[in-house]
């Protein structure tokens, strides 16, 4: 092997490697977002994974190699998963007056969306680990990919299916709402939010900011009352 | 940012802690985020450090996602295979979900 070779195998090897190669791609694709005028399909995660996939291909690491070197930035997942409280103490604050009637809504949307799941994965015979994987992508992803490993899924699967749904949102929500006008900004803000977790609350707060704070109260509550219900539904459903 | 940080990690691992010691069936950041919000219900608000350090958080949440989500890679060929099933399963569950929570609402809401 010339030495040319045995350098370029240690730095591809150098456990700073993946954190470097997760920053510069993200910080490009998150250019390129602002740039597009936030195109759904340019979304940065989807763009930013595409990327670091091929250039691992190319490169010959493996997944395992720079996992342990982006580990880093995962572990803060956990720290995100607390600080969603923030966002949920404040709407709970502000939206007091339409509590009781929004907690009915997304308690039973929480049973709703994984009942639905679960039958079309029985109709199509999906098998139980991918049927876990899809059971929490409503949920916004630092919770569904704990709750996928909890259940036996594959929190990767987990984190893609959450992204695609979350997707689904700014492609097909205006058509939604010009089928179904929505009698209020309530209203609107809570079906988004629970269809379609943090990408959909980005997309309720260009409608307004009612709207948004709906979105990310019914997506908070989504979350927990998921994470809490999830290995009871499990059991019994 | 540093001590909202600080604290967000703190609360996660008294949440792991309790959900390991009462071995309750819930992610310990779940747990961790319920005692965060108990907290803030008892002292009647939120910190200044705590905002700031969830902002920083939330705006760079897609980059903290990068890692599990590369880790579909030795998943493609899976993906490809069940491409229809789930595809079908994301897009009709979610305008189903949509719809449901969006009539439930507007028959609740006056």
């Amino acid at each position: 092997m010339s030495s040319f070779t045995i350098a370029n195998q240690l730095i591809v090897q150098h456990p700073l490697f993946g954190l470097l190669l997760t920053l510069i791609v993200y910080q490009c694709c998150l250019f390129m977002y602002e740039k597009s005028g936030r195109l759904a399909i340019l979304h940065p995660l989807l763009i930013s994974a595409a990327l670091i996939i091929s250039v691992l291909k190319l490169s010959g690491v493996s997944y395992f190699q720079y996992f342990e070197s982006a580990k880093l930035l995962h572990l803060f997942l956990g720290a995100v998963t607390v600080a969603l409280a923030i966002p949920l103490y404040e709407s709970l604050r502000k939206l007091r007056r339409l509590f009781l009637p929004v907690l009915i809504s997304i308690s039973f949307s929480v049973f709703f969306s994984v009942l639905i799941v679960r039958v079309l994965a029985e109709l199509l015979h999906v098998d139980e680990m991918l049927t876990a994987s899809l059971l929490p992508k409503s949920v916004t992803t630092p919770i569904a990919i704990s709750l996928s490993e909890e259940i036996g899924g594959e929190a990767a699967l987990t984190t893609v299916f959450v992204l695609i749904t979350g997707l689904f949102a700014p492609l097909l929500l205006s058509a939604l709402l010009k089928l179904f006008p929505a009698k209020n900004d309530a209203v609107s803000g809570i079906a988004i939010g629970i269809s379609a977790h943090a990408i959909g609350t980005a997309k309720a707060l260009e409608i307004s900011r009612e709207c948004g704070a709906f979105s990310a109260l019914a997506m908070s509550l989504m979350g927990i009352l998921t994470a809490l219900f999830m290995p009871f539904m499990i059991t019994y459903l | 940012m540093i001590v909202g940080l600080i604290c967000f990690i703190c609360f996660q691992l008294a949440g792991e802690w309790l959900v390991a010691y009462l071995s309750l069936p819930l992610p310990g950041s779940i747990c961790g985020m319920l005692l965060l919000l108990i907290f803030m219900i008892a002292r009647g608000g939120v910190d200044q450090v705590l905002l700031v350090a969830s902002n920083a958080l939330f705006s760079r949440l897609p980059l903290l996602l990068i890692p599990v989500t590369v880790g579909v890679m030795p998943w493609l060929p899976f993906l490809s295979a069940h491409f229809f099933e789930i595809t079908f399963i994301l897009l009709l569950s979610y305008l189903l979900t949509y719809l449901f929570a969006f009539f439930l609402m507007t028959k609740l809401v006056k």
